[in-house]
């Protein structure tokens, strides 16, 4: 076994940390025996091979014969680390007299090994009793055996439930079993694929095995479909029979109406049972796999599918206790109009209300199949439906596709009410898609052609959409007034959904460009009325204004707060846009308030979403990167800020000034201010036509900062205005209340002597060297003789008064490492080491380093 | 993937010995780094041990200071690099 350098197991971290802890250190005398667990498939030899990596292994492995080897895992010894062994097996010694040699061996070992064998639940009997005999000793065998076995070969094994059972008694055997993969992970390895990763951790059960196979092959690739296949070959027609009704049902089957749909009684089904393919719980049967399912269900071919989905449709019907989305399901399945368009529209309203956006729009992609048999206001109104729908779904190209269709119809039909709500989904889409103009245009043409009307629904929903815009162009005004006229008709239709909507938007609008506080209670109040009312998307869209908003006027307290529970009501209510974009949005707080690796960790997700055609959150998340960048002076942090703004080319300027900050600071850094006006001049125009103190603040303050500006702009936000000012002493003051530390730093730079070197102490605090080079040059041409020198030499602000490298040296002599692993892992001599532990016990008055927790 | 030159100052001087620890010691390096996608190449060290220069590849500058934490490793600065040859561009 060579030490190969791969990329981690994912999620397994822990159980490699315990299997490592439990790998007796030299000279400590007894060993430990683990057994590792899980399904086929679920990643056991990948997690000994990365166990082996850790330190001399001796491996193992039991054969899948039907007449296994006798002692097999040991004639991989023989040839291998123990070559003592070979003779004992070739002349065909005793058992016992083996297992000794073995054990001997291990003792003379310098170093506890690791011992691995593999696939034990295809052991022989002699390996089982090696196994025992190794158990028994294990207090004074210093070696870490690990055994993977697969739990569910057991059934019919006795004497693996038996080993298992009896060696699990002793103190120092343990039992690891391995867990499926979560979604994050599956996600992590559908990455660069075309498969959905929810659609495959949801099919595959987070079995790594398929999941690999899968994103190799496709969803339902050859491989997996083969060898499904071929085990579906080994059995009689009765029993395919069984397979082939179950596979048409969605989950699982009952096992009555197995029988009814296939005319096969319980010896069928149990074949199929007993060949690992179905499985049966409370009198239902299903496969073990979603894989297995498909496989089987795409084999029968398309006319015997229909039949089964028929008569399994019949059979349902008859019951009268199946689900919508399952009666949806069979009738889909059957292909036959009438019977998609009767059973369909239940199952889409069931999804609505359940909020399974995704069924949503599936169902409704079935039920525009038929729109030869629509009536057109129908067709119109779903269609309207699935632009909203795919809009949620972060799909509004497609989104788009439906809404124009829609559009083109309804104007033909000539029905206001009608054509009003499906150029607001078009307006949507083209909002999320960038095309900000026309969506505005779009918006005012469905107000416009409502209005006439009077009081109505649809009036009411599209000047709610009209004001969302005015207020994401941060328009107070227009946002204010268009969302009160809402907030009117709703209230004179008691449309709860919709005054819920126009407070939403008249809340956000007062915190960002009027009372914060104001807009914050009227938020707050939303929230509350949608958790009363468990309202998982209000109350997703009320954090996430609540949080956004907040950060935007840089609240970071409420922001962080609003945020962090705008994730979690995000993950709980499905809505995937928002989880992204909540998650970019503590990336954003995290680096204005100086912490820039939680700031670059946070962003990381978010930014790999610029291929979609949502750009906001990429948007956001990129800029946090590459500002990041241009601060510590990192590589690509410009390219990173310009690709944020092709990406969001469209945007409103609130999503954008952080990025053209961004490129002027990087100008400036570079000691090339003049070249900071080409990111400014335009944003700070747009600045000044919208109502943002905070977009006209920073723009203006960069445009200052190059050389460009003398006065603050009107309306600035106070910090800014201060610098810009000359009122260093007082911005720096504020940025410090506020708890932005760069911007803290440039403002003092601006001081005496006392301030710039407290600026500096910030700057190398926050590893800000380009800001610091330029602090330090200005300092040394100011005639100031003794800079202070880079980070490295300043303590840090450690409490205790110890320097960087001796936090390094107490933090590892707490965790109890030994002088010599603390120089190991420091890179630096034992001596220093020991120099170092001096100092530290002396800072902190200890006497020696058992005081301190160390050994 | 971008190779980056990781500026890195030891106070003290760095150590490793010439031994099977500092092979361990160099081996957890790779391993720590694995984690993030990072590969050491090798590194350049002044005759005092206080300054190394040290070639990396990796996705990202983030993913060196990350790897550059995992090991407990100091980061002075990040720069992208590619190579040049003084007989690079020499025809035949």
């Amino acid at each position: 076994m060579t030490l190969r350098v791969t990329a981690p197991l994912l999620e397994r971290a822990d159980v490699l940390d315990r299997l490592s802890a439990w790998w007796p250190a030299a000279g400590s005398g007894g060993g430990a025996f683990v057994w590792l667990v899980g399904e086929a498939g679920i990643g056991k030899t990948s997690l000994l091979r990365a166990l082996a990596g850790r330190g001399p292994a001796w491996w193992g492995q039991c054969d899948p014969l039907s007449t296994p080897r006798p002692l097999g895992p040991l004639l991989d010894l023989a040839d291998g680390p123990v070559p003592a062994l070979a003779p004992l097996l070739r002349d065909e010694a005793a058992p016992h007299r083996v297992y000794a040699q073995l054990v001997d061996r291990i003792r003379a070992e310098p170093a506890p090994p690791l011992l691995l064998l593999e696939d034990v639940h295809w052991a022989d009997d002699a390996t089982l009793d090696l196994v025992r005999f190794l158990v028994r000793r294990l207090e004074s065998l210093p070696v870490l055996a690990v055994a993977s076995i697969r739990d569910d070969e057991l059934a019919g094994r006795p004497e693996l439930t038996r080993v298992l059972g009896d060696t699990l008694r002793e103190a120092r055997v343990h039992r690891v079993g391995l867990t499926p993969l979560t979604l994050e992970a599956v996600r992590t390895l559908a990455r660069g694929s075309e498969v959905d990763a929810e659609r495959l951790h949801e099919v595959s059960g987070g079995n790594p095995f398929f999941v690999t196979e899968v994103v190799a092959g496709g969803l339902a690739s050859a491989t997996v479909r083969d060898a499904v296949l071929a085990r579906v070959a080994q059995l009689d027609p009765p029993s395919v029979d069984v397979l082939a009704a179950v596979s048409v049902a969605p989950r699982s089957l009952d096992v009555e109406h197995v029988a009814t749909l296939t005319g096969h009684g319980p010896d069928a089904v149990d074949a199929a049972v007993r060949a690992g393919l179905l499985v049966e719980a409370n009198r239902s049967l299903s496969f073990r796999h979603e894989l297995a399912r498909t496989a089987v269900e795409d084999d029968l071919g398309p006319a015997r599918r229909r039949v089964l989905h028929q008569r399994l449709l019949g059979l349902l019907l008859e019951s009268d206790s199946a689900d919508p989305s399952r009666l949806a399901h069979h009738a889909i399945g059957t292909g036959d109009p009438e019977l998609v368009l009767e059973h369909v529209p239940p199952a889409v309203e069931e999804a609505e209300a359940r909020r399974s956006r995704r069924e949503v729009t599936a169902l409704l992609d079935a039920l525009l199949v038929h729109r030869d048999r629509l009536d057109p206001v129908t067709e119109c109104r779903l269609r309207t439906k699935q632009a909203l729908a795919l809009a949620l779904l972060d799909r509004p190209d497609d989104g788009l596709a439906h809404a124009r269709l829609a559009v083109d119809a309804a104007e033909v039909l000539g029905d206001a009410l009608v054509l009003g709500p499906a150029l607001v989904a078009s307006a949507r889409c083209r909002w999320l898609l960038g095309e900000v103009h026309v969506a505005e245009r779009e918006y005012a043409d469905a107000v416009d052609i409502l209005r006439p009307g009077g009081d109505s629904p649809e009036l009411a929903g599209a000047l709610v959409e009209q004001a969302r815009h005015a207020m994401l162009a941060r328009h107070h005004v227009p946002a204010i007034d268009r969302s009160t006229e809402a907030l009117g008709v709703a209230d004179r239709l008691g449309a709860v959904e919709l005054q819920r909507m126009a407070t939403l938007i008249l809340g956000t609008t007062e915190l960002v460009t009027g009372d914060a506080d104001e807009g914050t209670t009227v938020l707050t109040g939303l929230l509350a009325t949608a958790r009363e009312q468990a309202d998982g998307d209000l109350a997703a869209l009320a954090l996430s204004q609540l949080g956004t908003g907040s950060g935007e006027i840089r609240r970071y307290v409420d922001a962080d707060r609003w945020l962090r529970a705008g994730v979690e009501e995000a993950r709980r209510a499905d809505h995937d846009y928002s989880l992204s974009y909540n998650t970019a949005w503590l990336a954003r707080i995290a680096f204005e308030q100086g912490r820039w690796t939680e700031a670059t960790d946070g962003a990381e997700g978010p930014a790999r979403a610029r291929g979609g055609s949502a750009y906001v959150t990429p948007l956001t998340a990129l800029c946090v990167l590459g500002r990041v960048r241009v601060r510590r002076g990192d590589p690509d942090g410009t390219s990173v800020l310009d690709e944020a703004l092709q990406l969001g080319r469209h945007a409103e300027l609130q999503h954008r000034w952080s990025a053209h900050c961004g490129l002027a600071e990087a100008a400036w850094l570079r000691g090339r201010p003049a070249e900071a006006e080409a990111h400014l001049a335009d944003p700070f125009r747009e600045a000044l036509e919208c109502d943002s103190a905070w977009a006209r603040g920073e723009l203006g303050y960069w445009l200052w900062r190059t050389g460009h500006l003398d006065t603050a702009p009107e309306g600035a936000a106070a910090p800014f205005a201060a610098m810009i000012g000359g009122d260093w002493a007082a911005a720096a003051e504020q940025w410090r209340e506020l708890g932005c530390p760069y911007e803290e730093a440039l403002a003092l730079a601006e001081g005496d002597l006392e301030a710039q070197r407290a600026a500096l102490e910030l700057l190398d605090g926050l590893g800000a060297r380009p800001a610091a080079q330029w602090l330090r040059a200005r300092m040394r041409d100011a005639g100031v003789t003794s800079v202070p020198r880079g980070p490295r030499a300043s303590t840090r602000s450690h409490p205790e008064g110890l320097t960087d490298r001796e936090a390094e040296v107490h933090a590892l002599l707490v965790e109890g490492l030994t002088n010599p692993e603390i120089a190991q892992r420091l890179f630096i001599s034992p001596k220093t080491v020991e120099h170092h532990v001096s100092a530290v016990l002396a800072k902190l008055g200890a006497t020696s380093r058992r005081d301190l927790g160390g050994r | 993937m971008p190779r980056y030159l990781v500026e890195r100052t030891f106070p003290g001087g760095l150590e490793i010995p010439q031994d099977a620890s500092g092979v361990q010691a160099c081996l957890n390096v790779v391993d720590g780094n694995a984690g993030h996608q990072v590969t050491w190449v090798h590194s350049y060290v002044s005759p005092d041990h206080e300054k190394t220069f040290c070639i990396y590849d990796g996705p990202h500058p983030e993913a060196i200071r990350a790897a550059a934490t995992t090991n407990g490793l100091p980061v002075d600065t990040i720069t992208e690099v590619s190579v040049l040859d003084p007989y690079f561009y020499r025809a035949g």
